[in-house]
């Protein structure tokens, strides 16, 4: 009966100490706010600078975290397109560029992955794109000049056979039907 | 010709006319059987769709696709074998040419019908049509195949016309009905020398239009294999030696044909040991030209040995496909050589079995281009498995059958022979025939 109830005791404070070491680790975990901003970019072909800034709950920085940008697209259902990611530095900042496949409204997610006691943190934003990248060209197809023009050439080709036998079903039939007219004038 | 051997031959090309004996109506009944299975199996398959077959996803092309590349191929060969004996005037022709157009329009009448049925749903063929892309070879196949086929009937119609006006006058009388058909079909032929003008004519144009459009019906279809993404398949040899595989089979047919014709019908006479030594002379240039293509296709690709063709030409001298590919390279190329090449007895005996092994060995060699073709790695790793099934088996053996079956039937309404090239090549018209060239050969 006493070890029963030592048993309890002992396996009641491992679980006391458990919780109590967890509450102690998610006490040390600190909440992270990111802050994007979203500005023209110094040439027009670059298209936007990104810019975001981790900062703990009071305001310190955050550096050497990796952000990761994606864009909400529209492809099958609404998923999440990779766009780039970048490291903060000491201020906890970082930037980058984006030159959006088209104009419009653009839904953007700036996100970050813990680092050591700091919490991820995600940042949804959206701005209305004014410049996008020229629409993409196929470039010229080889002997381009010479295909566009070919299938032509063997449709008349096509055609010159089809006449020929035509021209020699008909050109018979009528050469035969007039030879038989002609004997009967004969005749 | 003297007055009762040419009486004989008339009798002879209009014998099967209108005749069923006893063994015209077991070959009727045993071939219609055949057929009928097949047309069962291929019911059976649209009623469940492509799955009953052995095409997966990796070999999707396999026993319907050989047989559309071999059944062409022997329509070729006949088209071929009548053009070029007419327009270098052979003189020993005469009884051949209606076999032979005959051969090539029943076997293309086959051959055409294979593509469809590979598609599962027949009925998105009127896709190809619909939606028809100039640049995609199944649009080029449709439109090659459609024309020689028009070419071909034109070509088996224009010289049975006399035949047709002799068949009318024979047969008029026996035969009301058939008599009308023959009256309409002959479109009034009494052999003057303008309506013979006019014929030769016709029949001039469309022996030299056959040859071209043959090969380039089996050009476009050897391209539909080239253009692919299949490694194996890039070969620039393709067309040439797909051509000459096709005419080497095509003239191995029109021996089986003649040969079984000539016995059933009482042609003997007429058909004799000579010609198929000439078939078979023509059979060894062939199958020397083809063994000479296919030694310098397989030289080319076995010495350069590109990551994707190496491991298909592995399986094909050393691997599973082996045993096909040397059966083929001896019983069906270079034995047949021997066996109609050499002179001795028995010609025709041995022209017929030269012709059977070059047949098995043709449809064997298609196997060996399609199936390793298609099942080779794409990535290194991956061989696709193709093990066709009865369905196939049985749709292979009804189309094989039906071949003879519409023969049979096509001969028993028009004349078998062709009378009047007959009395062309012995100098009974008045007219002499215009389309004879310089250079023709005679005997």
């Amino acid at each position: 009966m006493l070890r029963l109830l030592g048993s309890a005791l002992a396996l009641g404070t491992l679980i006391a100490l458990t919780a109590g070491l967890g509450n102690v680790a998610l006490a040390d975990h600190v909440r992270v706010t990111a802050n994007v901003t979203v500005a023209p970019a110094e040439k027009a072909e670059q298209g936007y600078t990104l810019s975001v800034r981790l900062r703990t709950a009071d305001g310190k920085p955050v550096n050497e975290t990796t952000v990761r940008f994606y864009q909400v697209v529209d492809l099958f259902g609404e998923r999440e397109m990779y766009i780039t990611s970048v490291l903060t530095d000491g201020q906890g900042s970082a930037s980058t560029t984006y030159l959006p496949a088209a104009t419009g409204r653009l839904d953007l997610v700036a996100r970050s992955s813990g680092r050591d006691h700091f919490l991820d943190t995600e940042e949804r934003f959206t701005f209305e794109a004014s410049v996008a990248a020229a629409p993409y060209r196929l470039a010229p197809v080889p002997l381009a000049p010479f295909t566009d023009r070919l299938p032509y050439g063997v449709g008349a080709v096509v055609l010159s056979v089809w006449a020929l036998i035509a021209f020699a079903l008909v050109g018979t039939a009528l050469g035969i039907r007039r030879g038989r007219r002609d004997q009967r004038h004969i005749a | 010709m003297d007055a009762p051997t040419r009486a004989l031959y008339v009798e002879r090309a209009l014998w099967p006319i209108g005749r069923g004996d006893l063994r015209f109506w077991l070959a009727i009944g045993l071939l219609s059987a055949l057929v009928a299975f097949g047309i069962y199996a291929y019911v059976y398959q649209l009623q469940r769709g492509l799955w009953v077959t052995g095409l997966n996803q990796r070999v999707s092309w396999g026993f319907y696709i050989i047989n559309c590349v071999f059944f062409i191929g022997i329509s070729y060969g006949g088209a071929m074998t009548s053009a070029i004996l007419r327009l270098t005037n052979a003189r020993w022709r005469a009884p051949l040419t209606r076999l032979a157009e005959a051969t090539a329009v029943a076997a293309l009448l086959v051959g055409a019908v294979f593509p469809i049925i590979d598609l599962g749903r027949p009925d998105r063929f009127l896709n190809v049509l619909l939606y028809a892309q100039v640049g995609s070879p199944i649009v080029w196949d449709v439109v090659a195949i459609s024309t020689y086929l028009v070419a071909s009937l034109v070509f088996l119609y224009l010289p049975m016309i006399p035949d047709l006006a002799i068949a009318r006058d024979a047969l008029g009388a026996r035969a009301k009905l058939l008599g009308k058909v023959y009256s309409a079909l002959s479109l009034g032929w009494t052999g003057t020398p303008s309506q013979e003008r006019a014929l030769q004519r016709g029949i001039g144009i469309m022996a030299i239009l056959i040859i071209p459009l043959a090969v380039s019906v089996h050009s476009v279809l050897a391209w539909l294999f080239a253009v692919t993404t299949r490694g194996p398949w890039h070969s620039t040899i393709f067309a040439p030696l797909f051509v000459l595989a096709a005419v080497l089979s095509g003239v191995a047919a029109v021996i089986l044909v003649i040969a079984a014709l000539r016995r059933v019908y009482g042609l003997q006479p007429f058909i004799t040991a000579r010609h198929f030594r000439y078939l078979s002379y023509l059979l060894v240039a062939l199958g020397m030209a083809y063994l000479y293509f296919m030694i310098s296709e397989y030289l080319t690709e076995g010495y350069v040995l590109e990551q994707s063709t190496a491991p298909v030409l592995e399986s094909i001298f050393l691997g599973q496909y082996a045993p096909a590919f040397w059966t083929f390279a001896v019983g069906g190329l270079v034995l047949p050589l021997f066996l109609a090449g050499l002179p001795g007895r028995f010609p025709i005996a041995r022209a017929c079995l030269a012709a059977i092994l070059v047949i098995a060995g043709m449809w064997l060699k298609r196997f060996l281009i399609v199936v390793p073709g298609m099942a080779g790695p794409i990535m290194p790793w991956e061989w696709g498995r193709y093990s066709p099934t009865w369905v196939e088996i049985a749709i292979t053996v009804g189309a094989a059958a039906a071949i003879p079956l519409m023969l049979i039937v096509f001969f028993r309404f028009f004349p078998v022979m062709s009378v009047h090239e007959m009395d062309e090549v012995e100098g009974v018209h008045a007219a002499p025939p215009r389309m004879a060239p310089a250079f023709a050969g005679g005997d």
